[in-house]
């Protein structure tokens, strides 16, 4: 537990509008991620969630700042490139829509054995379709739908085989951007359930992003919470939700939906400004 | 109360090349002037083709089997296009799940507003309209909440976030001052502070105009905050129908429980979440019995071969399942008193 993996410095990311403006996405954001563990990124929309995890995959450049995977600093393009291979195989991402993230017109088996084609990974299970079987299986779904096209399945059916595409190079580090946004509660809680299956399994490093805190409580073993590109909080779950520091925290702490209608109309809540506070 | 809408027995049917999908089957329900009925359920159980089908805008290969739509005390179900026409806006309107395909992205935000107004109010294309209209814009704007209205009056679609693009939405459908606003998953695409916002706001225009609200949702947990009543639907048929305080305190149908044991909330300090086991059936053949059996962990013989009726359990409450019958074994159900003792910590 004790190993660091990953180790973000004062990543800074600006998006230029254009020749004098520009826009800070993500702000002087430090933290680490220990080996084995599961990071939870929460926050509002534009909170620089989903930028932060860019820069970490090497999607995007950020402006200033290091971020050192195994002591390798991945943003400074010499080090990238003697390393590339085994960055590019040991990191994966999930997506928040599986709509647009996978192939339409690609077989399921295409999709989950693509990642093994373009690495030349030498499939120990023989073939790759054997190879996308067993991931297919190891997400909770049978082999009938190996053939199947994306259309044909529902949007947790998707998200799965997209989370068996990412686990079929057997990562490290996992980042998953809004897995479960776009999915109904009761597929949300089986996907929630497969990830902490899978980790358990894998001991993978997790890197869980959301805005749905109640679902980060359940999962996370540490949560930051980013508001207008900066990192506001960072705590362990528990301390962090009974004990909120930041009043943005405590805000969004109000703001999770109790399942309790006459509670949830008399509770007050919270909108943070942070011009005012 | 009065009611404002009702609906009876209605059956809709996609024809389709693979057969016939039985998409809503038999229901009944009345909305009361003045509140909000929220109508959840899994992806695929008929929510949106209930609410299109009332604003009569699905596709041509739909068709409303059976049942009557009465809105008012009049009938609406074979209305022509032209006579629908006119009750769309100032009768019922609708909010659509997501607010970046349903405004143009070229047109500014204030014209999208203005073009609402002007046809709800004549003054289409008549001259001189053009400063009552957008009196009319600022207005709506102000009630959904929008800050400086007159500068956002010229923004586009891309420069708002998406809680003002739902917002600029909600003002289009406030235009004509509908009795009916039916809100197809107003609030899936938001983030949770912005999510209750927006569910306050409707709250509050609901209170200010004296309108009734259809609250599509997904999610039991969101709608607890506003909902006045709550009709759970599944496989297009609606289980369970009962006041707020009823269907989340004294649930009794196994989907209602499956749906709120699934909840976060209900799974905390255990070390796994609840999931309903299994996939909703199809509709193209439904299945004979309830549709939920071969997922109900109480089901009873019974529900493999007969379609359950709704039993009666208080004047507002009712649930479709064999469960209420007389002679079946009494359950205890899982979530009862759980609600009570979730999360006292917030």
């Amino acid at each position: 537990m004790s190993e660091i993996l990953i180790d973000v410095q004062n990543v800074t990311h600006h998006f230029k509008l254009n020749r004098k403006t520009a826009i800070c996405a993500v702000d002087q954001v430090s933290f680490q991620i220990k080996k084995g563990e599961i990071l939870g990124l929460v926050g509002e929309s534009g909170a620089g969630k989903s930028t932060l995890a860019r820069c970490i995959m090497n999607l995007y450049q950020p402006t200033a700042g290091r971020i050192l995977y195994k002591g390798i600093d991945t943003c400074d393009r010499r080090q990238f490139k003697e390393h590339k291979k085994m960055l590019q195989t040991k990191r994966q991402l999930i997506f928040q829509d599986s709509t647009s993230s996978i192939n339409q017109r690609m077989k399921a088996v295409d999709i989950i054995a693509e990642p093994l084609r373009i690495n030349h990974v030498h499939t120990p299970r023989g073939s790759a379709r054997a190879e996308a079987e067993f991931q297919l299986h190891y997400v909770g779904m049978d082999a009938g739908c190996l053939d199947k096209y994306p259309p044909e399945l529902s949007g947790g059916e998707r998200q799965r085989i997209a989370i068996a595409r990412a686990l079929s190079m057997e990562p490290e580090l996992l980042v998953a951007d809004e897995p479960i946004a776009s999915l109904d509660v009761s597929i949300q809680a089986q996907i929630i359930n497969l990830f902490k299956h899978l980790q358990k399994e894998h001991g993978f490093t997790f890197l869980f992003i959301s805005h749905d805190l109640a679902m980060v409580e359940y999962l996370c073993d540490r949560v930051g919470v980013m508001y207008q590109g900066r990192l506001v909080e960072l705590a362990p779950t528990r301390d962090l939700f009974s004990n909120p520091q930041h009043p943005y925290t405590r805000t969004l702490l109000s703001a999770i939906p109790l399942p309790d209608p006459k509670r949830e109309r008399n509770r007050r809540k919270g909108v943070y400004d942070a011009q005012k506070s | 109360m009065k009611d404002l809408l009702e609906v009876r027995n209605l059956s809709i049917s996609f024809d389709t090349r693979r057969g016939e999908i039985q998409a809503v089957r038999d229901v009944s329900f009345n909305l009361h002037s003045g509140e909000i009925l929220a109508l959840v359920g899994e992806s695929g159980c008929g929510k949106s083709v209930l609410c299109k089908s009332i604003m009569k805008l699905l596709h041509g290969n739909s068709r409303i089997k059976s049942g009557n739509i009465i809105v008012d005390g009049e009938d609406i179900t074979g209305y022509c296009e032209r006579d629908m026409q006119k009750l769309r806006g100032n009768v019922f309107s609708m909010i659509f799940q997501d607010p970046m395909t349903v405004l143009n992205p070229t047109i500014t935000v204030g014209k999208q507003i203005g073009e609402a107004v002007s046809i709800q109010t004549g003054l289409y294309g008549k001259r001189r309209a053009s400063v009552k209209v957008h009196e009319r814009v600022i207005e709506l704007m102000k009630q959904v909440k929008i800050d400086h209205p007159e500068e956002r009056y010229f923004s586009y679609p891309h420069e708002l976030s998406g809680g003002m693009r739902q917002r600029i939405v909600m003002a289009i459908a406030l235009a004509g001052n509908p009795k009916i606003l039916l809100a197809d998953e107003p609030t899936t695409a938001l983030d949770v502070t912005i999510q209750s916002q927006i569910l306050e706001l409707l709250k509050e225009i609901q209170k200010n105009n004296k309108m009734s609200v259809i609250l599509v949702s997904h999610d039991l947990g969101a709608v607890a905050s506003v909902a006045d009543r709550v009709a759970v639907m599944y496989a297009g048929k609606i289980v369970e129908i009962g006041t707020a305080e009823e269907v989340y305190y004294d649930p009794r149908h196994p989907y209602t429980w499956g749906l709120l044991r699934s909840l976060p909330a209900f799974s905390k300090g255990r070390d796994e979440l609840y999931t309903i086991p299994g996939m909703p059936p199809t509709l193209i053949n439904p299945p004979m019995g309830d549709a939920f059996a071969c997922r109900n962990e109480y089901a009873l013989e019974i529900d493999y071969k007969e379609m359950p009726p709704m039993f009666r359990i208080t004047d507002t409450h009712y649930a479709a399942t064999w469960l209420l019958h007389e002679q079946a074994p009494k359950i205890v159900s899982p979530v009862g008193g759980m609600v009570s003792d979730v999360r006292n910590s917030y």
